[in-house]
């Protein structure tokens, strides 16, 4: 688009003194971050803590005298945990782009007046965030698709989040209505708008999504719980969930047929598996994070 | 395109059947836009929801969904027989409606603070940190929480090293609520700021400019254009968030409630929980609940979309 | 008498071994979906005790392991969706097998299994689920996992909880050596010594450590038979159905517990333990002194190991007891000898079950188990004529060959191998036999027998109490801990829950 040119945000240099209000907000958030990060880094510490030290130092502890990474060996012992990252990074590769698109198509679509039809399908887009039939109905789906113990199931269940979409409309109708129309009238047809215009214009919300959908995507396990059989197809989330689960409900049962040598220590395992999980959206967090500050598009627009 | 607009007026109105097909041809490249997900809709939401109908049936698997014989309202009628039921749904309305006075507004709060900040990068590391929660489970929020709050924990450490009292955190059925609505601002509410943000992101600047130039301050700005602008998003997440107010909650009461706080923690999830995973679930009960905790919940969204539209706001169905 | 009986068995199951086809010649893969614990996605299809069995029988597993979090969840949905796989374990439950054998939605057992297969027919006796589970044409629909049947301890089994407990500190509060047995009192006693005496030296020490569940099985069950889910409701003297948990017996057990609690024996934090968080307090940080856990050799090990890995001699420092009240009864809920049982695709065919019911035969066996617990005989162990084993050289089981895992899940538990598994700790094995004789013992008329004219009664008021046996052990623990008088909030409680119990009640006795 031609009308569009790139513009500083709207700070100016008149604006160099702090404001109270900045002040406030900088120490109010710091705050908050804190309250965060100190049983973060609690996280970070049990993690290399052995787990004699962890249950002698009861809750309190800077740091371990001795750092102990027998709770990560144990951890990547298990080849569940390699197999599940390559399933998650599958179905994110596949879901990805098609949560993008159909979150479009259909948030774009609603977006657009005076269509017949339009309530209806809102509205019956609108039921399916209340109403859902249950897991049965689901599984017998899956299975007349052929889909069970295939990573598509996993994939197709999640390809639309309704509130993500509503989101999405909500966002391109706050877009100038006179900048589509203009197009209409340059005789551009819908998907030129939607993909050449509206899509490079939204990208705050496109970034918000993308994140909200990855990060779904990423902690997928209830429906590869239900879907998935074979064990190396399971998602990193849910082969940490069995590792966490089971080693709390170990021996529950009437008998234990294999004699462990030694139980792993829970908590250290719990918290190498949250770290493990983490990471890696840690890694990626920030380079998405830059756009949701480039608001200036829309402003530019007129311009 | 549009032919439509090429129209002579006519002095006459087009049938209601023409008007529509008008329309249609109009339009058409939108409905193919729609396709896909119209379609995903019909297989993976809609096909499922004849499931529903399991709430007036008893479920025979050999003889399929379709085919499993209508039985009335027997399912209904079984479930008001247990107290515990009712009980439930109160104390899911009651948690989640202080939830939505409580924990709601915090992100929004935190969008308008985190926008009002200039240093860039503590800005973004700020942010940063706050997302972090989202993404531990409440199984390990759980067991930090267990970990800092214990009676031999951090804080009642702390407490007792100023000379303090210390305090049941975990075990307390007056705590147990505040507890709930903490330590779920703590963990959502830096991932939910992020709608705002990107809400805020999208803000017309040249109003900032105008204001400026008419010599607003940065809290006259807030006031008058970042909130105002940010309410449509407001109202559309507070619309949907009182359409959850039945179902919220489960993973984080399930696994922060123990057998002291038992009695001020089962909300209806947990009792379906309770009342399924013990032997084989009758799954024609199960959807008869969740059907009567749907239609709670569309009663409510259609309230609060009402209210909305009552105070001037657009609502959902714009 | 007992002894001809073992051998009439020795003989059958011989027989039966003869019966095992030599070798079937058509290839199979058979479908298997049972609990495996630490499951970490090891290939089991390697090892010389799977090649050896699926050679045996040419046939493959396609092995579909669950964990002890989605056992019922993921059955419940496989049968409901018909999607079982050939074989499954399934949580047997009586009420449920009726509803889906009436649906059609478990294979059928042919009429003739016990005759071809015997050796399976035998253990199927032991699980005292014979004659009940048949249907008036003598069918049944599942064949029960065993937990007990070559080495079976006692008659009448009661639970095998245990308190394991560090011997040293006992020992030096009461100065005396450690009994396998004591009474409440002295339990109490004990509790109040180690609390004064504080051998572990730390600040924050409470003498009994157990994680919610295992504290009410352990010390409130262990008060009175009538407390737990599946023995509240029993014929009383009368002749007359009764709910236990408003029996006086129940409140006074609640109140013994709730007193230890409250006078500081009993971490008062309990309720917010996991599972493995009472015993690593005791084991590896030395701040408990005794914790609630099964009474088996499997148990017995990993706490011993857990404490040479901590620093102390086990022989000195770990014994094992349980409680009885101040008479020196035991009480205790009559325990069942089955733990789920195997179901089967309704749709496979004949040859198929056949043959998975030839690998069971043969898992039932003496040389079967030996197979699956041991190894290879002539690798890993000999056997003499007399039974008795010699260990070849020192390995654990499971870490050798990983299809032990899924093989131990097959048809039977462990418990029963475990009692005579040479390659365990003896003093592990000796504990667990021990135990269960010495409960027997101290049994009068306190164990909660099985009654299986309540056990199979299967109604919709029946179903229903099932939601509230499940919150049991919650609510004991929440009337343990919950401010105000003990007697007034039990009694709400029972009145509160009368409007479940009572049409179960009525049921029962119109029977």
């Amino acid at each position: 688009m031609t009308t569009l040119s790139m513009k500083k945000p709207g700070t100016t240099k008149l604006a160099r003194r702090k404001d109270p209000l900045e002040i406030i907000a900088t120490i109010v958030l710091t705050l908050f971050a804190l309250m965060i990060a100190v049983p973060f880094y609690n996280v970070v510490i049990v993690s290399i803590t052995g787990q004699a030290e962890y249950l002698k130092a009861g809750g309190l502890m800077l740091f371990p005298t001795k750092p102990d990474f027998d709770s990560y060996t144990r951890l990547f012992q298990n080849k569940l945990l390699w197999t599940g990252y390559s399933s998650t990074l599958q179905i994110v590769a596949l879901g990805l782009p098609l949560n993008v698109l159909l979150t479009f198509c259909m948030a774009y679509g609603l977006s657009r007046k005076g269509w017949p039809g339009r309530k209806l399908v809102f509205v019956l887009v609108l039921i399916t965030m209340i109403f859902n039939g249950g897991i049965v109905p689901l599984y017998l789906l899956m299975k007349e698709l052929k889909l069970l113990d295939n990573l598509w199931s996993v994939v197709f269940a999640g390809g639309l989040n309704t509130f993500y979409m509503i989101i999405t409309k909500n966002f391109i109708e706050s877009l100038p209505e006179s900048l589509i129309e203009s197009a209409h009238l340059d005789g551009a047809n819908e998907w030129t708008i939607l993909f050449r215009i509206v899509m490079p214009l939204s990208k705050p919300i496109l970034a918000t999504i993308v994140l909200f959908y990855a990060v779904d995507r990423w902690n997928e396990w209830y429906n590869s719980m239900i879907f998935l059989t074979t064990p190396t197809k399971f998602t990193l989330q849910l082969v940490l969930r069995n590792i966490v689960i089971n080693s709390e409900m170990q021996g529950a049962a009437a008998s234990s047929g294999a004699v462990s040598t030694a139980a792993a220590f829970t908590m250290g395992v719990k918290m190498c598996a949250v770290i493990m999980t983490m990471l890696p959206i840690m890694c990626v967090y920030p380079f998405l994070q830059k756009h949701f500050a480039k608001g200036i598009m829309v402003g530019a627009i007129k311009a | 395109m549009t032919t439509t607009a090429k129209r002579t007026p006519r002095p006459y109105r087009d049938s209601w059947g023409k008007r529509t097909m008008n329309a249609f041809r109009a339009h058409w490249q939108i409905y193919i836009i729609i396709l896909l997900p119209i379609l995903w809709y019909a297989i993976f939401a809609y096909r499922p929801m004849i499931g529903l109908t399991l709430a007036f049936k008893k479920y025979m698997p050999r003889r399929g969904v379709m085919g499993s014989p209508w039985i009335g309202l027997t399912n209904f009628e079984n479930v008001f027989i247990d107290q515990d039921f009712m009980r439930s749904i109160w104390r899911t309305l009651s948690i989640n409606l202080l939830r939505l006075v409580f924990v709601f507004p915090v992100p929004i709060i935190l969008a308008l603070l985190l926008n009002e900040m200039k240093a860039k990068r503590y800005k973004s590391t700020l942010q940063t940190i706050m997302t972090f929660p989202n993404f531990l489970s409440w199984v390990i929020v759980s067991s930090i929480l267990t970990n800092v709050l214990a009676m031999d924990g951090l804080v009642n450490s702390l407490l007792r090293a100023i000379g303090l009292s210390e305090v049941n955190f975990l075990g307390s059925e007056q705590l147990f609520q505040p507890m709930l609505y903490i330590t779920d601002i703590w963990k959502s509410s830096g991932w939910s700021m992020i709608v705002y943000l990107a809400a805020i992101s999208g803000i017309d600047q040249d109003q900032y400019e105008a204001a400026e130039i008419d010599g607003a301050n940065h809290f006259q700005k807030l006031v008058r254009i970042t909130f105002p602008n940010l309410m449509p998003t407001i109202v559309v997440m507070f619309i949907l968030a009182t359409g959850n107010l039945m179902s919220a909650g489960f993973d984080q009461i399930f696994n922060l409630s123990n057998s002291a706080t038992k009695n001020v923690a089962e909300i209806l999830d947990m009792y379906i929980y309770r009342i399924t995973f013990q032997s084989a679930p009758d799954y024609g009960l199960s959807t008869a609940i969740s059907l009567m905790r749907s239609v709670v919940n569309m009663v409510l969204l259609l309230l609060a979309d009402r209210g909305a539209k009552l105070m001037g706001g657009s609502g959902l169905f714009a | 008498m007992k002894k001809l009986l073992s051998v009439l068995l020795l003989v059958t199951m011989l027989a039966s071994l003869a019966a095992v086809p030599a070798l079937a010649d058509d290839h199979m893969t058979i479908s298997w979906t049972s609990v495996i614990e630490q499951d970490e996605g090891t290939d089991y299809t390697q090892d010389a005790i799977y090649k050896t069995i699926a050679e045996k029988f040419n046939v493959d597993f396609d092995i579909r392991p669950l964990t002890w979090g989605n056992w019922t969840t993921n059955v419940n949905l496989y049968i409901n969706g018909m999607t079982l796989p050939d074989a499954t374990n399934w949580f047997f439950n009586y009420t449920d097998y009726n509803k889906y054998v009436e649906q059609e939605l478990f294979y059928k057992l042919p009429s003739d299994w016990k005759t071809r297969w015997p050796g399976a027919a035998a253990v199927y006796e032991k699980t005292g689920l014979s004659g009940v589970l048949e249907d008036e044409n003598g069918d049944i629909f599942c064949f029960p996992v065993a937990i007990y049947f070559n080495n079976k301890p006692v008659d009448r089994m009661p639970t095998h909880l245990q308190v394991y407990a560090r011997k040293d500190w006992i020992e030096q509060v009461t100065g005396e050596p450690v009994k396998t047995h004591y009474t409440k009192s002295e339990l109490v006693d004990i509790c109040r010594k180690l609390k004064e005496a504080n051998p572990a030296g730390v600040e924050n020490f409470y003498p009994f450590t157990s994680y919610t569940s295992m504290l009410i099985q352990g010390l409130v069950y262990s008060c009175y038979e009538h407390v737990s889910s599946n023995y509240d409701i029993y014929k009383g003297a009368d002749g007359q159905y009764h709910w236990g948990p408003a029996d006086e017996q129940t409140y006074e057990a609640l109140k013994f517990v709730r007193d230890m609690w409250k006078e500081g024996l009993i971490a008062p934090e309990f309720y917010t333990m996991n599972q493995g968080e009472d015993e690593d307090l005791m084991t590896i940080a030395h701040s408990s002194a005794m914790f609630y856990a099964g009474g088996l050799a499997a148990n017995y090990i990993l706490f011993t190991n857990e404490q040479i890995s901590s620093g102390l001699n086990p022989d000195e420092s770990l014994c094992s007891f349980f409680v009885t009240d101040d008479e020196g009864v035991y009480h205790s809920a009559e325990a069942t000898n089955y733990f789920g049982a195997l179901v089967f695709n309704p749709d496979i065919d004949e040859a198929k079950f056949a043959r998975i019911m030839d690998v069971i035969e043969y898992s039932l066996t003496p040389e079967g188990q030996d197979l699956i617990f041991l190894g290879i005989k002539g690798t890993d162990f000999e056997k003499a004529e007399d039974g008795t084993y010699t260990m070849l050289h020192e390995y654990n089981t499971s870490d050798l060959y990983p299809s032990n895992r899924f093989f131990c899940t097959l048809a039977s538990r462990a418990d029963d191998f475990s009692i005579v598994n040479p390659s365990y700790l003896a003093k592990a094995t000796a504990k667990q036999k021990e135990q269960y004789e010495e409960k027997g013992s101290l049994i009068k008329d306190s164990l909660g027998e099985i009654d299986f004219n309540y056990f199979f009664h299967a109604s919709d008021a029946k179903t229903r109490l099932g939601a509230i046996q499940a919150a049991y052990v919650d609510d004991y623990a929440n009337l343990i801990v919950k401010e105000g008088d003990l007697r007034a909030n039990w009694e709400a409680w029972c009145a509160d829950k009368m409007a479940m119990v009572q049409p179960v009640l009525d049921e029962m006795n119109a029977k």
